[in-house]
Formats: C-alpha cells, sequence, structure tokens
C-alpha cells in the first residue's frame, strides 16, 4: 500500500485540463466546425450505429464534459464524474476517425481509469499496483513514442522536422537557426533521446529531479512550435504522478494554506486479488495493442494499419489528394467530387487514410443509389507525399473502394511504398492498367 | 526529494525552474551553431511575402482586369442600336479578348471579396445558355450574381453575343430593333465591370490591410486562404475545365466534348487562355512573370527556406521543372482546341497529364511541405 496523494494530484490536474479543454474547444467554434458542421463524418469501426448529435445533443454532451469535469475534481464526486466526462468525451470523438489525436486518446483512457480506480482522499493508502499503473501509461506514451522515432526517416532525413522547423525562421533571435539542417536533426535525435530516456528517468528517484525540469522544457517547446492543443499541458501535469509521495503531500499542504480543503471521512481501501489481476490484464493489453502493426507488411506511415492507438506523436507529414470516380452498369465514368459532403479537414484526413477512403467510397455509392437508384462501383486515384518525398500513386487505382470492408485485414489495396508510380508514370500506363484489372 | 520544484513552488513560480533551463538550452543551441552553416535553407518572412503578394500581385491583377472590362463596358457604351458597324464589333471582340487574358491572372486569388462577390463564377461559367442569354435579351431586364443568371453572365454570355455570327451579322443583330441585343450586352459589360470594381475596391480599402496582417499560420490565415484557392483554381478551373472536360480525360469513354472549350464561339482563343493561365499560375508561384529567376519573393522562396531536399532534388527545383515541362507542351495544343481535342486527342491528353503531374506537385507536394501551415484543428502529426 502507498499513499493516494500522487493520485489525488493527478486527478485534479487532469480535471482542471479537461475543463481548460473543453472551454477551449467550445470558444474555437470547434463544436460547429468539427462536430455539428460535417454532413458526414467517419464513425469508428463498430460505431456506425452512434447517431450523430444535433445542436441540443452537442449542447449536452459538450455540458456533460463541463459538468463531468467539475464533479471529477471534487473527491466526494470523483467516479461519477469521470464516468460522466468519459461518455461524453469518447462519444464525440468516435464520431468522426478525421479528428483522431493520439491526446484524446489519451484523455479518454485517463478518463477510464479513473472512474474504476481510488484516487480520492476516501482511501488514504492504495494498493502500490494503482499508482504504478497511472505511471505505467505515461510511460508507455513516451516509450512508444520514442521507438516510432527509430526509423529512417526520422533519423537519417530529419524529416519531417526539417520540413516543420524552417517555418518559424522569421521569428526574431532565434529565427535563422530554424532554418538550418543541423537544427532539425538535433531536434530529431533530442527528441527521440528523451521519449526513450523518459519512462526510466521518471522512474528513477535519483534522475526525476533533473529530468523533470528537461521535460517541461520539451513539451514547452512542442506547446510553441506546433498546433498541438493542450497536450503539453496534459502531460507537463499528469507525469507530477511519478514524483514522491512526500512532494504530493507538501503540496497539498501548501495549497490547504490558501483555501482549507474540505475533510473527507478516509476508508481502507479493499481490493481483491482479481481487481490487481483486471488492472494488469488491462495494462498488458494497452502495452501489446501498439504492437499490432507488427502483423502487416510494408511501411505502418503509409498503409496506417495499426497505427491509431499507438502513440505515434508528430512522427510523419503526409498529404495527399484523392479523386473518387463512379462507373455504373453502362460502364459510364465521372468523377464524384467529395467536397460536397466533407469538411476541408475531413477531406484533408480523408486523403491519406485508406480506411477513410473505403468508408467515402461506401458512401458515395450510397449517395448514388439513394438519388438515382443504380449501382455503381468507386474507385479512387490517389496520390500521396510521406515526409517531404514526392507524391506516388497510393492505393489501387482501378479496384471497386465501395465492395471493400475495413477491419483486421492488411490492406492489400494500398500499393506498397516501394513501387513508385509518378504522375507522369501513371497517365502514361493507365489504359494498359484500366484493363489489366478488367474495368 | 524534488527539492528544486518544491522550493519553486513555494516561491510562487511554478516554472521557475524550467524557464531557466529551456533559456539554458537556448543559449546552448545558439553557442553550438554556427548560424553561416546550413546554407541550403534560408529563412524566409511570412509577412514579406503577403506584402508583396498583394501589392505586386493580387492588387495589380484585379486592377488589371478591372481596367479591361472597364474599357470594355466603355465601347458598349458608346454604341447605339442602329449605327452599330462590323468596326464596332470588332473593337469590341478586342476589348473581350483583352479582359479574358487579364482575367486568367485575376482568377488565381478566388478568396476573401472575390468569394464574397462570387467574382469568378459570374465572370467565367461556361459553358453559356444561349438561350438564356436571348429570353434576357427579349426581357429587356436582367439581374447579374443570382444563382439562375451564372450560366448567362459574364466572358462567355459575351464571347456567344459577339460570336455568334460574324462582324456583320453581329452588327445587324445589335442594330435590330426589337432584338434586345445590345442592351443586354451593355448590361453585361456593365455587370461585369460592376463587379471587378467591387474586388478591387474592397482589397484598396481594408482587405489589403487584413491580408497582410493575417501572417498566421491557422485555416482562415491569408496563407491558408491563398494556397486553398491557387489550388482549387488550377486543379478545378483550370486543369479540368480548359483542357479535362472538352479533351474526354476525366470520362471514362474518353469522349472529347469539344463544346465545352473555353470562349468556344471565338473560337481561336482557347489555346492562348490556357497559356496565360499557366504564364498566370507562374506569376502567382514566382511572384513574378520571370520564373524565378528573380528575388521578387513567391512560393518558390518559401519552399526553398524550408528545405525539402531530404529525398532527391529540391522540391521547388522539381516545380520549376514541371511547370516548363507543361509550358512546353501547352504549346503542342492548336487552336481551335474544339477541334484539336476531337483530330489530335492523342496530343491533348499528354498535355492533360503534364498539367495533373503539375497539381499533384502543386496540391500534394508543396501543401506537404506546408505542412504545420495549413492546419484546420490541432493536429499531433496522425
Amino acid at each position: 500500500m502507498q499513499s493516494v496523494v500522487p493520485l489525488v494530484t493527478l486527478r485534479r490536474c487532469f480535471a482542471l485540463l479537461v475543463l481548460f479543454s473543453t472551454a477551449r474547444f467550445v470558444l474555437n467554434g470547434w463544436v460547429q466546425t468539427q462536430v455539428l458542421d460535417p454532413v458526414w463524418t467517419f464513425p469508428f469501426d463498430g460505431f456506425e450505429w452512434l447517431p450523430r448529435p444535433n445542436f441540443w445533443g452537442a449542447a449536452s454532451l459538450f455540458l456533460g464534459m463541463f459538468v463531468g469535469g467539475v464533479l471529477m475534481f471534487r473527491d466526494q464526486t470523483a467516479r461519477v464524474g469521470s464516468l460522466v466526462f468519459f461518455l461524453c468525451f469518447t462519444y464525440v470523438e468516435l464520431l468522426d476517425k478525421s479528428n483522431y489525436l493520439n491526446h484524446y486518446y489519451f484523455v479518454s483512457l485517463v478518463a477510464f481509469m479513473l472512474i474504476w480506480l481510488p484516487t480520492t482522499r476516501h482511501t488514504p493508502e492504495v494498493p502500490r499496483v494503482v499508482v504504478f499503473s497511472f505511471r505505467f501509461i505515461l510511460a508507455l506514451v513516451y516509450g512508444y513514442a520514442g521507438l516510432g522515432k527509430l526509423n529512417a526517416d526520422w533519423m537519417f532525413h530529419a524529416q519531417p522536422l526539417a520540413m516543420w522547423l524552417p517555418q518559424h525562421s522569421a521569428l526574431p533571435v532565434v529565427g535563422p537557426m530554424f532554418a538550418m539542417r543541423e537544427m532539425a536533426f538535433l531536434f530529431s535525435w533530442a527528441g527521440m533521446a528523451f521519449d526513450l530516456v523518459a519512462p526510466f528517468a521518471l522512474f528513477s528517484d535519483r534522475f526525476r529531479p533533473y529530468f523533470y525540469p528537461v521535460l517541461v522544457t520539451f513539451h514547452v517547446l512542442t506547446w510553441l512550435l506546433f498546433p498541438i492543443g493542450v497536450f503539453p499541458w496534459v502531460m507537463i501535469a499528469c507525469t507530477t504522478v511519478f514524483f514522491t509521495d512526500a512532494w504530493h503531500e507538501r503540496l497539498w499542504s501548501n495549497v490547504s494554506k490558501l483555501m482549507p480543503l474540505v475533510k473527507v471521512e478516509s476508508r481502507i481501501c479493499h481490493w481483491p486479488g482479481w481487481k490487481g489481476l483486471t488492472l494488469a490484464a488491462f495494462l498488458v493489453v494497452q502495452a501489446a495493442f501498439p504492437w499490432r502493426h507488427l502483423a502487416y507488411d510494408g511501411s505502418v506511415f503509409w498503409h496506417e494499419a495499426g497505427y491509431r492507438f499507438g502513440w505515434r506523436v508528430m512522427l510523419m507529414e503526409k498529404a495527399g489528394w484523392a479523386t473518387f470516380f463512379i462507373q455504373n452498369e453502362q460502364g459510364e465514368e465521372r468523377e464524384f467530387a467529395t467536397g460536397t459532403f466533407l469538411t476541408p479537414n475531413q477531406e484533408k484526413m480523408m486523403s491519406t487514410q485508406p480506411d477513410l477512403m473505403i468508408q467515402t467510397a461506401k458512401h458515395i455509392r450510397q449517395i448514388w443509389e439513394d438519388a438515382y437508384g443504380e449501382q455503381v462501383r468507386v474507385r479512387a486515384e490517389v496520390w500521396a507525399s510521406l515526409n517531404g518525398r514526392r507524391s506516388q500513386l497510393m492505393v489501387d487505382p482501378f479496384l471497386d473502394f465501395a465492395a471493400l470492408e475495413n477491419g483486421w485485414a492488411p490492406r492489400k489495396f494500398v500499393l506498397p511504398m516501394d513501387s513508385v508510380i509518378r504522375p507522369l508514370e501513371f497517365e502514361a500506363m493507365k489504359d494498359s492498367i484500366r484493363h489489366a484489372h478488367g474495368w | 526529494m524534488i527539492v528544486n520544484n518544491n522550493t519553486t513552488l513555494n516561491a510562487g513560480l511554478p516554472f521557475g525552474g524550467p524557464a531557466f533551463a529551456f533559456f539554458g538550452f537556448a543559449l546552448l543551441v545558439l553557442s553550438g551553431c554556427d548560424p553561416d552553416k546550413g546554407t541550403e535553407s534560408t529563412d524566409f518572412d511570412r509577412s514579406a511575402y503577403l506584402i508583396h503578394t498583394a501589392d505586386e500581385l493580387i492588387v495589380p491583377s484585379y486592377e488589371e482586369f478591372a481596367s479591361d472590362a472597364s474599357n470594355l463596358y466603355d465601347v458598349f457604351v458608346g454604341l447605339e442600336s442602329g449605327t452599330v458597324t462590323s468596326e464596332n464589333v470588332i473593337a469590341l471582340r478586342e476589348g473581350l479578348r483583352t479582359a479574358n487574358i487579364s482575367w486568367q491572372q485575376a482568377q488565381l486569388f478566388d478568396f476573401g471579396p472575390a468569394i464574397t462577390r462570387a467574382l469568378l463564377v459570374t465572370t467565367n461559367t461556361y459553358p453559356t445558355d444561349t438561350s438564356e442569354i436571348v429570353a434576357a435579351c427579349f426581357a429587356g431586364s436582367w439581374t447579374g450574381g443570382l444563382p439562375a443568371t451564372l450560366n448567362s453572365s459574364g466572358l462567355p454570355a459575351m464571347d456567344w453575343m459577339l460570336f455568334k455570327g460574324d462582324e456583320t451579322e453581329v452588327a445587324d443583330w445589335f442594330n435590330e430593333s426589337g432584338s434586345g441585343a445590345l442592351a443586354h450586352a451593355l448590361r453585361l459589360a456593365e455587370f461585369m465591370r460592376n463587379e471587378a470594381d467591387a474586388v478591387l475596391n474592397s482589397w484598396n480599402t481594408d482587405y489589403r490591410d487584413e491580408f497582410v496582417a493575417s501572417t498566421g499560420t491557422e485555416m482562415g490565415s491569408s496563407m491558408g486562404e491563398f494556397l486553398n484557392a491557387f489550388n482549387r483554381v488550377f486543379e478545378g478551373n483550370i486543369r479540368k475545365q480548359k483542357l479535362g472536360l472538352p479533351n474526354g480525360a476525366m470520362t471514362f469513354s474518353q469522349t472529347p466534348q469539344p463544346s465545352l472549350v473555353e470562349a468556344p464561339y471565338a473560337g481561336n482563343w482557347s489555346v492562348d487562355l490556357l497559356a496565360e493561365s499557366l504564364r498566370a499560375a507562374a506569376r502567382a508561384y514566382f511572384g513574378d512573370g520571370e520564373n524565378g529567376s528573380t528575388q521578387a519573393l513567391g512560393l518558390d522562396d518559401y519552399l526553398k527556406s524550408l528545405g525539402n531536399v531530404e529525398f532527391g532534388e529540391g522540391l521547388h527545383e522539381d516545380i520549376s521543372a514541371q511547370l516548363a515541362s507543361a509550358q512546353t507542351a501547352v504549346l503542342l495544343l492548336e487552336d481551335p482546341l474544339a477541334e484539336f481535342v476531337v483530330n489530335q486527342q492523342a496530343t491533348s491528353l499528354e498535355v492533360y497529364a503534364e498539367l495533373q503531374a503539375l497539381v499533384v506537385l502543386w496540391k500534394v507536394d508543396m501543401m506537404s511541405s506546408l505542412g504545420v501551415l495549413i492546419t484546420y484543428f490541432d493536429n499531433d502529426g496522425d
């Protein structure tokens, strides 16, 4: 058993940050642009049945996040608050893959753990595994972000940082440095070393005092340089859970001098063996799930099978252009513009993420069937560029995407990244490929 | 244990220690790097770029188009039904051609005031609906800018009116009392002039300052607006409309559709207009008409500053090469394009492929290099 106090700090910081993040989301007008405006969304596989919220639905969900955040902060209502927040937040995230961010997943995950685990002053002593579980999840985020950087683009080409950093070259004083290649390599290797060292340094009582200022520096830099939202602040706050019980005790005794804390009844935390086993199993799944990409051939950055929920943060720059064509039973073909039912952000995400292309194709088939009662095949010509490479043909251009299914199967329809087909080459061989595919 | 953090917390300076470490790190980096090294990248001043783009490209292009539209209107105003000669018609045709050419530059800046006034669709929606034009002539009144009149507005409508027959026939039509033709042509020219003036006016009164002040990188920032409009117009209004639709590249059967060329009634303008739009796109990309040989701030300079050189040649070099190659390819086309796409479709498909390759470089590679720049939303790199 150990003191619950690191988790009290974690939960309260987390609650304040989700309140801030929710307020920021609302004030930036993103409820409108990300939740209400889209004509159609990309629900996560298996969650297609979730109804799209209308204005009042969205208002309730975001109000739920606020109320949940406030209740989560209070020891007396922490669990119910976490539950309400988790349900509302995760509901919104599940509606649209194009909004997926690793740090949203992190928020869902932590909120989920806060529902089940004892993190209040009601239980002054909790099993060590409970505190460990939060530390472990945080260590996973850094460790996997670090392992993700162990690739040639990141290490030997300093990509994508070599493209991202020079955008700050007009800053006073430091600007010119960002234009230098050396800077991109320095940031790439320093970032990689940071991520890989973080799990060990955070767990080490000896190195943590020196490492934490580095961690804060790292996150503040990423916050200054990239449009990464509240993620840096979430990590800066949450990693205090690694600090000693004594540090947290001092923190709260300082806080209580400023504003007295409400007294709560304390009780013994009962923690039967099955709970420990369930928690251990949960952590094993969390550690194992990001490795699923190993089951697929080719670059996970390219086909993105097994990409999400793997803590691959700020690892690649990918852009694409997807044009969809429909063909009816008479063999007549025409382009089908996606701009009519996708927002610019959805279009941008869809143009590089193969599973969203399949969803788009199915939707196009449905639109056409509803409008004309005619069955069509839907193919896509997709050009994509990864980490500053020249763009190349990304998926099989003569394949009925509406007939494909998203699932765990390898994405055979994604062309291998090393079979580079450029626009002029494609135009030259288009007809022969078309015939070979019987299109 | 974490003594330093605790003390800073007591002192009321929560991030005192880390902030110190940040400056220490920055100093370390400063002292460790010689700024003269790494010359493949240069710094790029977005603010200076926006000022150059507004003052040297966008506003002058609207000034030119507005002036050409106004000149065309003036020629119409000077005419009186009953006394129109074939020389008058030739002068009108020349005025229309000049406006059509200067439009090719102005069309690329389809954001801000141009979007507000729907300048692109009222000025150059084609094919034009000739029966709507005839009806409007007889009706004796016409309101531009309505969804219902887009198909019979702007340059394409005047193309038909001035080229529906030879110059004598057109003069006769204008002179024919009761045809309403001259009066309607005047309405069309006046509307186009007014819209061009309104957009130019917007830029000159406040939008220019707004444009150069928005140096940020989020959606709705000037860079974002400009790049999205540039790519959209080049892809949709140039590559697809001027060549892809007429030569059948967009359809499965690849049947040429000669009636879809730009300015079909003038007959001999289509290729010139396409070539001019390509030159205009090059100007918008390089910052002036010198194809990157000058210091004028352009997107090429931006790309150079970003140093996308890891995989092969620099992206700016690939784009310059593809742009040159597309401009050479367009020379293979001959007017009348409506006949060329039928008789020499294979050649026109090759030219289309060159334009397509350019779209990919601009829309995918360039935008990817400017990646963080155009953000719609928080992004952690997925």
